[in-house]
């Protein structure tokens, strides 16, 4: 065991050499480069260069890339992370892909349920994130009308959960004016828990009134496409279970590619 | 306390060694009891048994599967701490039973079981943070640092939960708290210290409200690279943790072997099972306690709480002397 370790260690030190030279290159124009002679890389894997922390001292900043292949998770999105710890400094949104999604033809309720069952389950509750598939699942398969009951039935178990209310409140909130900067549907103000309910009201509107033959409740989808411009800056500052929390509570029911796609956000 | 050579008219018989392999089938048994418990109601909250691999049985399936996946690495792992914080938890559990009475047998009689028991739950901190540290991921990590996070909330109230009983018993010895309860059992009159050490048991187990630690939001923290037996040895440590949790409080709680009809030993069981049932389903009923969060419940409301008890204890314990 300690004879591999350490040739395994040795070997890695003479790889990072190289690819740290090229990882250099790739971060040009970071802060980095000036501790480009220092910087190695065991295994391939480029350690984390210093920054400075919310409180002046310096601290690691690790790159961490989250998505597009991820559980729970807007399809396709990726997000470029910087860490400090857990907590994401600066972050840059982009899209695989955009385009291949476009006639995606499951929409309305369905779509909802299946984010509102991707946010508890990332708020630890596999329960009713359980629940929340299986109700999504009958909305598909046999209509949107037969759900109706077992959803208000979850929106009242939720509801009811006050430590589900006490781990989201306060997570991110958002004013009225935040909401309009970053183009979030007007339903976005307030709280995670806000939006979470915001989420349920209305899958069980939605689903009532596919029910009841009103197809025109469909276009409210358009109001849900969001541009990864304004996601990144949502998340700043939030550590990274926390920002899955933000992501997944705004409901996305498609992605745009924005603009800004390649500056890097400064928070 | 007391002089130690008061402690030997301990109501428990030591048995040989030997029988450590038929505790560890016991521990294993209630394991699989609490897995399967788990799988079942998993399947209901599906609604049907739902995939291949549903139900009662999707333990099983799971432990095949998990034997013969390849075993997967990480780049610059640190394989041999990861391997310790991995296979860690099930001999940690392993070493909590041994001083659980199985009504009138115990492995080790100790003087200070309840100390012991303690200091073994306290061991999860560095077996959790070492699994998410081997792995050499960032998610791993922050999963482990989330449960030392936790770890700072629910230890100390863990531990002034298990003062309530040993002042009231005024002995650190299991047989000997479990002894003491003829009548009336410690849960029915010190129900904070109780209900609180039964937070610790999930706590430790890493299970239900406190999987923050192996939580989606981190993409399976500390056993997101864990993978085939790795995985299964740090699963089956999660289960046999919380079965040691669960038969741990019999003695200290629930009055031990103490029941009519039943030997001794049968009501150990049951009473386990019991307790096991109840935090299996504790899973089912809560969202996770954000480790963020939960720092100020621990110290602002659990500490306080069962400081409280310990005093009330205390008192009630000096009045009847």
């Amino acid at each position: 065991m300690d004879h591999e370790g350490h040739e395994g260690m040795d070997h890695g030190s003479h790889e990072g050499m190289e690819h740290g030279s090229h990882e250099g290159m790739d971060h040009g124009g970071h802060e980095g480069m000036d501790h480009g002679d220092m910087e190695m890389s065991p295994g391939g894997i480029p350690l984390a260069e210093g920054g400075e922390d919310r409180d002046g001292l310096e601290m690691d900043v690790l790159q961490v890339r989250l998505g597009p292949v991820l559980r729970d998770w807007p399809a396709g999105l990726v997000l470029h992370c910087s860490l400090q710890g857990d907590v994401i400094v600066e972050a840059q949104a982009e899209l695989v892909d955009g385009r291949a999604r476009q006639d995606d033809d499951v929409v309305g309720p369905a779509r909802g349920i299946d984010n509102i069952a991707s946010l508890l389950a990332l708020a630890g509750w596999d329960d009713a994130a359980a629940e929340a598939r299986r109700i999504r699942d009958t909305a598909l398969e046999s209509g949107e009308g037969a759900a109706g009951s077992e959803l208000e039935r979850l929106r009242r178990r939720v509801r009811r959960s006050w430590t589900l209310r006490w781990s989201l409140r306060g997570v991110r909130r958002l004013s009225d004016k935040e909401a309009h900067a970053r183009r979030l549907p007007a339903d976005a103000v307030g709280d995670t828990y806000d939006r979470l309910m915001g989420m349920l009201d209305r899958a069980v509107a939605g689903v009532a009134a596919t029910a009841a033959g009103d197809i025109g409740t469909r276009t409210n989808d358009a109001g849900r496409t969001l541009s990864t411009d304004h996601l990144a800056h949502l998340v700043m500052g939030l550590d990274l279970a926390t920002a899955r929390l933000v992501l997944a509570s705004l409901d996305i029911h498609e992605l745009l590619a924005g603009q800004a796609e390649h500056e890097v956000s400064h928070g | 306390m007391d002089d130690p050579t008061s402690m030997t008219d301990s109501p428990i018989t030591t048995v040989a060694p030997g029988w450590a392999i038929v505790a560890l089938g016991i521990l294993g048994a209630l394991a699989v009891t609490a897995a399967v418990l788990d799988g079942a109601l998993a399947a209901r909250a599906r609604g049907g048994p739902g995939g291949k691999m549903g139900g009662p049985v999707r333990p099983f399936g799971e432990a095949a599967r998990l034997m013969r996946q390849r075993r997967r690495t990480t780049v610059e792992a640190d394989r041999l701490l990861w391997r310790i914080g991995g296979a860690g938890l099930l001999v940690t559990a392993a070493l909590m039973v041994t001083v659980v009475p199985l009504g009138e047998w115990t492995i080790f009689d100790l003087d200070v079981g309840v100390m012991w028991f303690n200091a073994m739950d306290v061991m999860v901190w560095a077996l959790v943070w070492l699994t998410g540290w081997g792995a050499n991921s960032a998610h791993s990590l922050v999963g482990g640092y989330r449960f030392l996070a936790h770890g700072l909330g629910y230890e100390l109230p863990l531990m002034f939960a298990l003062v309530a009983p040993a002042i009231a018993a005024e002995t650190l010895n299991v047989g000997a708290v479990a002894a003491a309860q003829e009548g009336l059992w410690f849960a029915v009159w010190m129900p904070v210290a109780f209900l609180v050490y039964l937070l610790g048991v999930a706590a430790f187990s890493v299970w239900g409200p406190f999987a923050p630690a192996i939580g989606t939001d981190v993409s399976g923290g500390a056993r997101a690279e864990l993978s085939g037996v790795d995985r299964l040895v740090f699963e089956a440590g999660r289960y046999a943790l919380l079965a040691a949790g669960a038969a741990f409080a019999v003695p200290m709680f629930l009055g031990g072997g103490a029941g009519p009809l039943l030997p001794g030993w049968a009501w150990v069981l049951v009473k386990t099972v019991a307790l096991l049932a109840v935090l299996v389903w504790l899973r089912r009923r809560l969202p996770a306690f954000r480790p963020d969060k939960f720092m100020e419940v621990g110290w602002m409301l659990l500490l306080p709480a069962v400081l409280l008890q310990d005093l009330v204890v205390a008192v009630i314990a000096v009045w009847r002397s």
